[in-house]
C-alpha cells in the first residue's frame, strides 16, 4: 500500500487534523465537524468540513482524476480566473484514492436553488445567469482552459452588482492548454448547450413545468453561446479601417472596458499593400477594468460588476461636490470623500436593511440600483429612504438584480450533518 | 457506420514536438480499435484528432469516405461516449435519454420514443424507463449515459479512458457493458487506454503507439504470440514478459542461468550478432516435475533458487534471481524507461501451475522450449525471432 501523502495550499491546522488515512465515506460526525450542504447530484462523494472557521469541499476521487484537477484548477487560480480555489489534496493510502479539497464559495448559488427560486418568466435573472455562464466560458477559453462539461451543475454563482458571477467548481474533465484550437472551444459549446438544456429542463419538471419549459430551454441554453459568441468576436476580431476612422476604434475600446476588459495593447498595421486601409487588433488583460480603476483610487477590492457600478456612484458624487464648490476636485480627493461620507455609511445601512445578511458592498450596490429605478419611475430623485423602505420591506422593483438578495439565504450558516443522517435539506 | 482512415498523420506542437508522428490506420467499419500505450504516447491526441479537438498538423482524416481535416467536431457526427455523462435526477429515464434528440427538433415524438425504446432495448433499460435515475444502480445509470450517446445515430463512438474515472468495482463491469453494446451494435469504436488488459480484453485490434510512433497493430493475441519488437512484447502481457541479456557462442546461447543449443531457425535470426536479448513469457516456465516426460527432451532445464512464491489460487508466481551480466546496449534504456523502468530486472518471473509445491527459499528445476523464446536485437529492439513459425 502507498503511504498517505498530502499537499496544503493553506495554513489551517484544523484541516490539517482531519482523518484522511480514512476514506472520506467512512468519516463519522461525531468527530469531524461536517457540515450539511445541498448540493445536487454529483458523481462523485461530495462531503463539506469546518475548518479554522472556514467551510471547505472535500471530494472523493481516483487518484489520477484528483491529481488531474488539482493542476487545472492550479492553473485557473494562476491565472485569476473564476474557479474555486484548490486548497489541497490527499493521497490515501489505498491504491487509488484521493481527496481533492477546495475552499468553499461563499454566498454562492446553485442555480437548482436559484431557479427554483425565480419564476420562469423573471427573465432579467435567467439572462444574468446565461451571461455570467458565456463571459466565464470566454475567460477560461481566452486563458487555453477547455472544460469538457460545462453545465449549470458544474458551476456556481455569485452576485457581482448588477450581474452574477459563474464560477467553474467542477474541473474533472478539464484540460489546461497553452491555447485553444477551434475546435475545443465548438466542443466546449456544443457540450453547454446540452448540458444547460438539460439542466434547465430538470428545475422545470422538478416544479411541475416539464411541457413548458420543452420549447425555450434549447433557446435559453443557446444564448449562452450567442453572447459567447459577442464577446468572443469583440475580443478577437480584426476589423480594417481607413486612415482617420479611429472613431470606430475608440468605440470598440468603449465597447470592450463596458463589459470589464481592461486594454492592454491597441495595434494598427498596414492591412496591405493596395491601399492604405489599417488592420485593428486589441489585446486585452484581465475582466477587471472597473475593478482595477477602484481599487487603484479606494483600495477596495471588489467584484468587476460592483466595481462598475460604485464607479459611478464616485463619479456622480464627484460631479455634485465640484458642482457645489465651483472648483474642479481632483479623481484621488473625491474618491476618499466618497469613500468615507458616502460608500461606508450607505453600505452599513444597506447591510442593515438587508437584515445584516450577504455582503455589505454588494448591499449598497443593491441600494443603489432600487433607488435608481424608484427615482425612474416617479421621474425624479427619491433619494436612499424610499429604496432602503424596499429593501427592508423586501419590496425592491420586479426585475431588479437586487431582487436576488431575496432569492436565497445565502449559504453562510450551515446545519452541522445530524447523527440520524436525517439532514435538513433546505435552509429556510 | 463508417469507416475511419488515418493517412500519415502528424501532430506538432507550438515547440516543434512532434505529439504524434506519421500515424497511418486503418479502422474498418464495425470494428473495436484500441488505441493504447504508455502516457505521453501520443494515443489521445490522436483521438482528439479524429474528434476534432486538435488540429491535425499534417496528413489526412478520412471518416465515412469524407474528409473531415477541417469540419467542426459536431459536424464529424462521432460520439464521445461518457464524456458528459450527468443525469438529470427529476427527468425520467425516458427524457434523460431523449432531451438531446428533443433539442434538435428535427424528429417527431414518434421517432424519438422509436430510438430511445430500441436504445433501451440494447441496453436492457426498457422496464426502468418511467423511473428517475436516482432508482438505478452505479451500472444502470453508466448505460444511461450511453443510451445518449447511442441515440444520436453516430457515424462512430469514441471513447478517452472512459473507466479511469470510475471505482474499481463499476470499472471491470463498465468494461463488459462497452463491449457488450459495442458487439450488439457493430458499431465503429475508437477506444483509448493506457491499461494493457482492457486492451487486450476489448480490441478487435490494437494499436501500440511508444513516443508518437505505431509500433504494431494487430489483434491481441497477435501482439502477444507475435510483438514487433521489445517494446510491444514488455508492454503487452501481465506479469510483464522475462528480458534476459544473452550472448552467442556459436550455436550456443548462454542465459545468465543456462546455456544451450539454439534452435537451427533461431540460431538464422540472431545472424552474426554477439549479444541479443533473450524474451520469455512467465508461462513459457514450467516445473520439471509436473512436465509430461515425452516433452522434457525437447527442452532445456535449470535449477535455480526461489526466491519468493506468490500464490494467487488459480495460478502461481516464483521469483529467481540471477546474476546480471555487464552488456553494453545502447536503445535499451529507453525502451526501459518506457516500460516503466521494469524491463530488465535481475529475476525472472516463473508461472507456475497452482499444483506446483515449491516453497520461498526451495531450489527450483524449472523447463521451458527454446522454440518459444522471442529474441531481440539490443540496439532496434526488433524482435529476430518473428520471421521463424512458432511451432503450433
Amino acid at each position: 500500500m502507498p503511504p498517505l501523502e498530502l499537499r496544503f495550499r493553506v495554513a489551517s491546522p484544523e484541516l490539517l487534523a482531519l482523518p484522511w488515512a480514512t476514506p472520506l465515506a467512512e468519516w463519522d460526525v461525531t468527530t469531524v465537524p461536517l457540515r450539511d450542504v445541498p448540493v445536487g447530484p454529483s458523481r462523485h462523494l461530495v462531503r463539506f468540513v469546518e475548518a479554522d472557521g472556514q467551510l471547505w469541499a472535500l471530494k472523493a476521487l481516483p487518484r489520477g482524476t484528483a491529481l488531474h484537477e488539482y493542476e487545472v484548477l492550479r492553473a485557473a487560480e494562476t491565472r485569476s480566473l473564476a474557479a474555486v480555489r484548490a486548497a489541497g489534496l490527499a493521497l490515501q493510502p489505498t491504491s487509488d484514492d484521493a481527496v481533492l479539497v477546495t475552499r468553499y464559495l461563499e454566498r454562492s448559488w446553485q442555480y437548482r436553488r436559484l431557479l427554483l427560486r425565480v419564476a420562469l418568466d423573471a427573465t432579467g435573472h435567467r439572462t444574468r445567469l446565461f451571461e455570467a455562464m458565456a463571459s466565464l466560458l470566454v475567460d477560461l477559453h481566452r486563458n487555453g482552459i477547455y472544460w469538457g462539461d460545462c453545465s449549470l451543475a458544474n458551476t456556481l454563482f455569485t452576485r457581482d452588482g448588477q450581474s452574477i458571477q459563474a464560477w467553474m467548481v467542477d474541473a474533472e474533465t478539464a484540460e489546461f492548454h497553452p491555447a485553444l484550437t477551434d475546435g475545443q472551444r465548438q466542443a466546449d459549446l456544443d457540450i453547454v448547450v446540452e448540458n444547460v438544456a438539460g439542466g434547465l429542463l430538470d428545475v422545470a419538471a422538478r416544479r411541475g413545468e416539464l411541457d413548458e419549459a420543452m420549447g425555450r430551454a434549447l433557446g435559453e441554453a443557446e444564448s449562452v453561446t450567442e453572447r459567447y459568441a459577442e464577446l468572443w468576436s469583440l475580443l478577437h476580431d480584426e476589423p480594417t479601417i481607413d486612415p482617420g476612422g479611429t472613431e470606430a476604434v475608440t468605440s470598440r475600446l468603449r465597447r470592450l472596458e463596458s463589459v470589464g476588459f481592461a486594454i492592454d495593447e491597441v495595434r494598427l498595421e498596414p492591412a496591405g499593400d493596395v491601399d492604405d486601409s489599417m488592420r485593428v487588433t486589441v489585446a486585452v488583460a484581465g475582466r477587471r477594468f472597473h475593478a482595477e480603476q477602484l481599487h487603484a483610487l479606494t483600495g477596495l477590492d471588489v467584484g468587476e460588476g460592483q466595481a462598475r457600478v460604485l464607479l459611478g456612484d464616485l463619479r456622480a458624487h464627484r460631479a455634485r461636490l465640484e458642482a457645489q464648490r465651483g472648483r474642479p476636485l481632483p479623481e484621488p480627493l473625491a474618491a476618499r470623500e466618497w469613500l468615507l461620507e458616502v460608500l461606508t455609511p450607505g453600505a452599513e445601512r444597506a447591510h442593515e436593511a438587508l437584515g445584516g445578511h450577504g455582503d455589505p458592498i454588494q448591499a449598497y450596490c443593491d441600494l443603489l440600483e432600487v433607488r435608481w429605478l424608484l427615482s425612474e419611475q416617479v421621474g425624479h430623485d427619491v433619494g436612499d429612504e424610499p429604496a432602503l423602505d424596499a429593501l427592508a420591506r423586501r419590496r425592491p422593483p420586479g426585475g431588479s438584480a437586487a431582487d436576488l438578495a431575496f432569492v436565497d439565504v445565502p449559504t453562510e450558516e450551515l446545519p452541522v450533518v445530524r447523527l440520524d443522517g436525517d439532514s435538513s435539506r433546505d435552509t429556510p | 457506420m463508417a469507416e475511419i482512415t488515418m493517412r500519415n498523420i502528424v501532430k506538432r506542437y507550438g515547440d516543434g514536438f512532434p505529439a504524434v508522428n506519421d500515424v497511418s490506420l486503418d479502422i474498418a467499419d464495425g470494428e473495436f480499435m484500441i488505441l493504447v500505450g504508455p502516457s505521453g504516447c501520443g494515443k489521445s491526441t490522436l483521438l482528439r484528432m479524429i474528434v476534432g479537438l486538435e488540429d491535425i498538423t499534417s496528413g489526412e482524416m478520412v471518416i465515412g469516405g469524407r474528409k473531415v481535416n477541417d469540419l467542426a467536431p459536431r459536424d464529424r457526427n462521432l460520439a464521445m461516449v461518457f464524456q458528459n455523462y450527468a443525469l438529470y435526477p427529476h427527468l425520467s429515464v425516458f427524457e434523460n435519454i431523449a432531451f438531446p434528440l428533443r433539442l434538435r427538433k428535427d424528429m417527431s415524438d414518434d421517432e424519438i420514443k422509436a430510438k430511445v425504446q430500441q436504445a433501451a432495448d440494447t441496453l436492457e433499460l426498457t422496464e426502468h424507463l418511467d423511473r428517475k435515475p436516482s432508482n438505478l444502480s452505479g451500472g444502470q445509470r453508466q448505460r444511461v449515459a450511453m443510451g445518449r450517446a447511442i441515440v444520436r445515430d453516430a457515424d462512430a463512438f469514441l471513447f478517452d479512458e472512459p473507466l479511469s474515472n470510475l471505482d474499481a468495482k463499476l470499472r471491470g463491469q463498465m468494461r463488459t457493458e462497452i463491449l457488450r453494446m459495442q458487439r450488439r451494435l457493430g458499431i465503429t469504436t475508437v477506444y483509448v487506454t493506457h491499461d494493457q488488459t482492457e486492451a487486450m480484453t476489448l480490441g478487435d485490434r490494437v494499436a501500440l503507439l511508444r513516443k508518437g510512433e505505431l509500433q504494431q497493430v494487430a489483434s491481441p493475441r497477435e501482439l502477444y504470440e507475435q510483438p514487433a519488437n521489445m517494446f510491444v512484447a514488455g508492454f503487452i502481457g501481465s506479469p510483464p514478459m522475462n528480458f534476459v541479456p544473452a550472448r552467442m557462442e556459436g550455436d550456443t546461447m548462454h542465459l545468465p542461468f543456462v546455456s544451450f543449443e539454439l534452435p537451427r531457425d533461431l540460431r538464422d535470426a540472431v545472424g552474426q550478432r554477439e549479444w541479443v536479448i533473450v524474451g520469455i513469457r512467465p508461462e513459457r516456465f514450467e516445473d520439471v516435475a509436473l512436465v509430461d516426460s515425452s516433452k522434457l527432451d525437447t527442452g532445456v532445464e535449470f535449477e535455480g533458487k526461489v526466491d519468493v512464491v506468490e500464490w494467487l489460487g488459480n495460478e502461481q508466481y516464483a521469483y529467481m534471481p540471477f546474476e546480471l551480466p555487464q552488456m553494453r546496449a545502447e536503445g535499451l534504456e529507453a525502451v526501459e524507461d518506457d516500460l516503466g523502468g521494469e524491463a530488465m530486472q535481475p529475476q525472472l518471473v516463473v508461472a507456475l501451475d497452482p499444483a506446483s509445491r515449491l516453497d520461498d527459499g526451495s531450489t527450483a528445476r524449472i523447463w521451458f522450449d527454446p522454440s518459444r523464446l522471442h529474441v531481440f536485437d539490443v540496439a532496434s529492439g526488433q524482435n529476430l525471432s518473428l520471421e521463424v513459425a512458432a511451432p503450433v
